[in-house]
C-alpha cells in the first residue's frame, strides 16, 4: 500500500521543496503547540501519514518501539515529577499528581508524533529528494553523501557474505572469544582493502565521466508546478502564522501547578481549525483526487 | 565501411613504473604498437590476460591513460570529450543511489543545461527501453543491466568513439548477448566507432569488422576478422588456437582453405558440403559416468524464499551422488546460487529436508573477493597441516609461481580463480561447490582445472552458464527453471536433446548430426581432412 500511495497520491508526488515545507510546518506545530488536544490531533495526523505512505507493516513495526519509549516517558514523568496540586495517590511515600500525569501524556504524544513523522518523512523525502534539495547549497558534500548512502549497505552486505563464505570454508569449528575477535579483525581488514581497491576504479570511472572539470549542473528531476507553488505558500504562511501565534503567547498551556482547561476558546479555535486544515491537507488533496477518479469512472461507464 | 582514421597510433610503447621494496621495477605493457582506428568500424582487440590490451585501450582516451612512461605518438582526430570508455567491472561504475542519477552524472559534470540534459536523457532512455529501471537502486540490478546503464550514461554525451574494456567478461551469456545486440545497434544505426577488448571472443566475433591479436605487449596480427582468425589457426599452437571462437575453430579444422566461419549458421551451411560426416572415431556414449549408489546430498521437497512474494526455490528434489561432477544449468534468477548456498549451509531451507553426508566442504562464491582475507596468495593458501607435496604440484600445474606473493585483489579474474581453486584443493575437501567458476577463464585453464577437480575425487556441484564447459567436463547436468529442477540427464544427452540451450557446435550441427556437441567431436569426425 505504502509504495503505491507515495508513487500515485497527489501529495506524494509533490516537489521535494513542497514536502520539506509541509514537514517544517508539521514539526513547528509539534514543538510549539502545548495543548494536549492539539498534540493528539497532530499525533493522529502523523500516524495516518505513516500508514498511508510507508504502509501499515512498516508503521506497526516501528510503532512497537515508539510506543514503548512513549509509555516509558509517561511512566517516568508521573513517578519522578512531584509537582502539581492534585495528588491522585502515593507510591512508596511519593505523591503521583494528576498534573504530572497529564504532562506525561503530552510529552509522550509529542515524542511519539516526532518519531512517527520520521516514518513518512523517510519515504516521502527519500535520499534522492533530500540530496536534490541540498545539492544546490552544498554540491560536493551532497554528492559524497549520496555515494556514502550507496556504499554503507553494500559494505554491510559484503561483510555478511564474506563471513558466510569464510565460515563454510574455514577449518576451525569452535573458536574462542579471542580467536573470534581476531577473525573479525581479519574480515574487516580484507573488506577495507577490497573497498579501497574498488575506490581506485570508481575514481577512474568518475574521472572519465569528467567529474570536477566543469561547474556541475544538476539534472532537473522534479518540476515545480503551480500546485507546488500554491501548496508551499500555504505551508510557509501557516508556519509563519504559528510562529507569530507563539510569539504573541497564544500557543502556551499551563501544566503546573494546576493544569489549564483543555477547552479551546477564542483565538485557539482559529488556530485549531487552521492547523487541522493545513496538517490534514495531504488527505484533503487525496480525497479530492479520489472523488474525481470516482466521477471519471462513472462518466466512462455511462459512455 | 572504413574511410578515415580517427585515431592513429605510431610506434607506441608503454611501461608501468612499479615500486617494490624501495626499488623501481618496470613492466613493459606495450611495445612498438602501430594501429589505425577507422571511422564506423568495430575493432576487437584480443589476446591472453596481461598482454597489454587494456593499457592500449586506455591510452586512446586522455583521461584514462594509466600512469607510466609512454613513447611514440597517438594522433587523434576526435576530441577527447567525444571518446567514451566503459570498464569491465559493473560494480565500480555506478556510484549514486538511483539509476537516473547515474545516467545523468556525465552530463551534469560537463555542465549541460537543464533542457539538453532532459532531451538527451529522454531520447537515450527511450532508445534503449530502460524506463522500468530508472528509479531503481543500482544494487538491485543484474550485472548486465548495470553494464547497460554505464554504457547509456556515456552515450548521453553523444560520443563518436566508444571504448569498451572487456565489457561482457563479468556477464552471463544471456546478458552478454543483450549487451552485444546494443553494440550492434549503436554501430549499425548510429555509426559509432567501437573499440573493445575481449578474451572470450565467441560472443563478439560476429560484431567485429577488424581484429587485433596481441601477445606479450605486441600486436601479432591485425586485419579483417576472418583473415586474423585464419592466421591464428595457422600458427598451429594450441595456446593461440584456444582464442578462436569455437565455430571458427571447427570451420578451419574442416577446411582451412575457406574463410573462417563466425556464426553457427555459417558453419551449418558449410558443413553440408562435407556430408556424410564420418562417425566419430571415439565412441562417446560409452564414457557416461556410472552413478554411485551412495549419495553425498539428498534434498527432498525443498522450499526457500528471500521475500514474501515469491519462492526462489520450490518443491525441489535432488540427489547428488558421491564422486560425481554435477552441473546446475539455467537462466539468471532460476535459483542456482540459492541452491548452492543451501547445500553449503549458508542458507537454511524454509520447508523440506536436506540429508548431507560429507566430511570437508569448500565453496567458491561467484564474487571471488569474498574468498580472500589474507594479504598474499601464499598466506591464503597455507595452513598448519598443509600437504607440501600437493602444494608444490598445485603451484606447478596451475602456474601460480608468479602470483604467490601478490595481493589477491591485484590479480586478474583468471588468476584469482586459479588461486581460489588451489586454496580449495589444498584442503582436500570431499564436497566442492562452485558458483560460475569459468567466468573469464581461458580454455586451456579450464582443461587444467577440470582435470585437477576430477583428480581430487571430491563430489562437485557447479552452477554455471558455460555450456561448453558443462558439456565437456560434467557427468550430469540438471536444468533449473522457475525454482525447481526441470530435468536431469547425463551431460552429453542433455545437450544432444536441446535445440536452443546447447553448445555452439551442437547448434551448428543440430539439424545434421545431433551427436556433435563439442569441438573434440568435430575433431574426431573431421580430423582426417586437415
Amino acid at each position: 500500500m505504502g509504495i503505491h500511495n507515495r508513487m500515485t497520491s497527489p501529495f506524494g508526488i509533490s516537489h521535494p521543496f513542497t514536502l520539506l515545507m509541509y514537514y517544517t510546518a508539521l514539526f513547528s506545530c509539534i514543538f510549539i503547540f502545548r495543548n494536549p488536544v492539539f498534540i493528539l490531533f497532530l499525533f493522529i495526523a502523523c500516524c495516518l501519514m505513516a500508514i498511508y505512505y510507508a504502509g501499515a507493516d512498516s508503521f506497526f513495526k516501528s510503532m512497537k518501539w515508539i510506543a514503548l519509549i512513549g509509555v516509558a516517558v509517561l511512566v517516568l514523568n508521573a513517578l519522578l515529577v512531584h509537582r502539581g496540586s492534585t495528588v491522585l495517590f502515593f507510591l512508596f511515600k511519593n505523591p503521583v499528581t494528576k498534573e504530572a500525569l497529564i504532562y506525561g501524556v503530552y510529552n509522550m504524544l509529542m515524542l511519539m508524533s516526532v518519531m512517527a513523522t520520521f516514518i513518512s518523512f523517510n519515504v516521502l523525502l527519500d535520499s534522492p529528494k533530500f540530496l536534490y534539495l541540498f545539492s544546490g547549497i552544498l554540491p560536493k558534500l551532497s554528492f559524497v553523501f549520496d555515494m556514502a548512502l550507496r556504499y554503507i549497505p553494500l559494505f554491510r552486505k559484503r561483510a555478511s557474505d564474506l563471513a558466510a563464505v569464510r565460515s563454510v570454508n574455514s577449518d576451525r569449528e569452535h573458536m574462542t572469544f579471542i580467536q573470534k575477535i581476531k577473525t573479525y579483525g581479519i574480515y574487516l581488514k580484507a573488506l577495507t582493502a577490497w573497498n579501497l581497491e574498488e575506490g581506485m576504479e570508481t575514481a577512474l570511472s568518475l574521472k572519465v565521466k569528467n567529474y570536477g572539470t566543469h561547474n556541475k549542473v544538476h539534472y532537473a528531476k522534479y518540476r515545480c508546478t503551480l500546485r507546488d507553488i500554491f501548496l508551499s505558500s500555504v505551508f510557509v504562511l501557516f508556519t509563519l502564522f504559528v510562529f507569530i501565534a507563539a510569539i504573541s503567547e497564544h500557543t502556551g498551556f499551563t501544566y503546573y501547578p494546576v493544569t489549564d482547561s483543555v477547552n479551546i476558546k477564542d483565538f485557539g479555535i482559529v488556530l485549531f481549525i487552521t492547523m487541522i486544515s493545513v496538517i490534514y491537507l495531504p488527505f484533503i488533496t487525496e480525497g479530492i483526487a479520489y472523488v474525481k477518479r470516482g466521477f471519471i469512472k462513472l462518466w466512462l461507464q455511462k459512455r | 565501411m572504413a574511410s578515415k582514421a580517427l585515431i592513429s597510433i605510431k610506434n607506441m610503447g608503454f611501461t608501468y613504473e612499479n615500486y617494490a621494496m624501495g626499488k623501481t621495477v618496470n613492466k613493459v605493457a606495450l611495445t612498438d604498437i602501430n594501429l589505425d582506428i577507422y571511422e564506423g568500424e568495430i575493432l576487437l582487440i584480443m589476446g591472453p590476460s596481461g598482454c597489454g590490451k587494456t593499457t592500449l585501450l586506455r591510452s586512446l582516451k586522455k583521461e584514462a591513460v594509466p600512469y607510466g612512461i609512454s613513447t611514440g605518438k597517438v594522433e587523434s582526430a576526435t576530441d577527447s570529450s567525444k571518446i567514451s570508455i566503459v570498464f569491465s567491472n559493473p560494480e565500480t561504475q555506478l556510484v549514486t543511489t538511483t539509476v537516473l542519477s547515474d545516467l545523468a552524472l556525465t552530463m551534469e559534470n560537463l555542465g549541460y543545461d537543464a533542457y539538453t540534459q532532459k532531451k538527451r536523457m529522454s531520447e537515450t532512455v527511450s532508445y534503449f527501453g530502460i524506463e522500468d529501471i530508472l528509479h531503481r537502486h543500482p544494487d538491485t540490478l543484474s550485472g548486465g543491466q548495470k553494464q547497460i546503464v554505464s554504457l547509456c550514461s556515456q552515450l548521453m554525451v553523444h560520443p563518436e568513439i566508444l571504448l569498451l574494456d572487456e565489457p561482457i567478461s563479468q556477464l552471463d551469456p544471456i546478458s552478454a548477448l543483450e549487451f552485444t545486440d546494443i553494440l550492434r545497434r549503436l554501430n549499425e544505426e548510429i555509426g559509432i566507432t567501437i573499440v573493445m577488448t575481449e578474451h572470450r571472443p565467441d560472443d563478439v566475433i560476429s560484431l567485429a569488422n577488424r581484429v587485433v591479436y596481441m601477445e606479450d605487449s605486441r600486436i601479432l596480427f591485425q586485419g579483417q576478422s576472418r583473415e586474423v582468425l585464419k592466421k591464428l589457426w595457422e600458427t598451429g599452437k594450441e595456446r593461440v588456437r584456444d582464442f578462436l571462437p569455437v565455430v571458427s575453430k571447427c570451420s578451419l579444422l574442416i577446411d582451412k582453405e575457406r574463410p573462417a566461419c563466425i556464426t553457427s549458421k555459417e558453419l551449418n551451411f558449410m558443413v553440408r558440403d562435407y556430408l556424410p560426416i564420418k562417425k566419430a572415431q571415439k565412441e562417446n556414449d560409452d564414457i557416461s559416468f556410472k552413478m554411485s549408489e551412495e549419495k553425498t546430498v539428498r534434498i527432498r521437497e525443498l522450499f526457500f524464499a528471500y521475500t514474501k512474494e515469491k519462492y526462489a526455490i520450490r518443491n525441489l528434489d535432488l540427489d547428488v551422488c558421491k564422486g560425481e561432477f554435477l552441473c546446475i544449468m539455467g537462466s539468471n534468477g532460476s535459483g542456482k546460487t540459492t541452491l548452492l548456498k543451501i547445500m553449503s549451509g549458508i542458507l537454511k531451507p524454509h520447508i523440506g529436508r536436506i540429508k548431507a553426508s560429507f566430511g570437508k566442504i569448500q565453496y567458491m562464491p561467484q564474487e571471488l573477493n569474498l574468498f580472500f582475507t589474507e594479504d598474499t596468495v601464499y598466506e591464503q593458501m597455507s595452513f598448519k597441516e598443509m600437504d607440501k607435496d600437493l602444494y608444490l604440484s598445485l603451484v606447478e600445474e596451475l602456474n601460480l609461481k608468479d602470483i604467490l606473493y601478490k595481493h589477491p585483489y591485484d590479480l586478474s579474474s583468471g588468476e584469482q580463480q586459479k588461486a581460489v581453486l588451489a586454496c580449495m584443493l589444498l584442503r582436500k575437501p570431499d564436497f566442492i561447490l562452485l558458483d560460475e567458476p569459468t567466468k573469464s577463464m581461458d580454455p586451456s585453464l579450464k582443461r587444467v582445472i577440470s582435470r585437477l577437480l576430477k583428480q581430487s575425487g571430491a563430489t562437485i556441484v557447479c552452477a554455471t552458464h558455460d555450456l561448453e564447459f558443462a558439456a565437456k567436463y560434467a557427468d550430469r547436468c540438471v536444468m533449473m527453471f522457475n525454482g525447481e529442477i526441470a530435468y536431469s540427464m547425463d551431460a552429453r544427452n542433455f545437450f544432444k536433446e536441446n535445440r536452443y540451450y546447447t553448445t555452439s557446435v551442437n547448434r551448428a550441427f543440430g539439424r545434421i548430426d545431433t551427436d556433435m556437441v563439442l569441438y573434440e567431436d568435430v575433431e574426431n569426425a573431421f580430423g582426417g581432412t586437415v
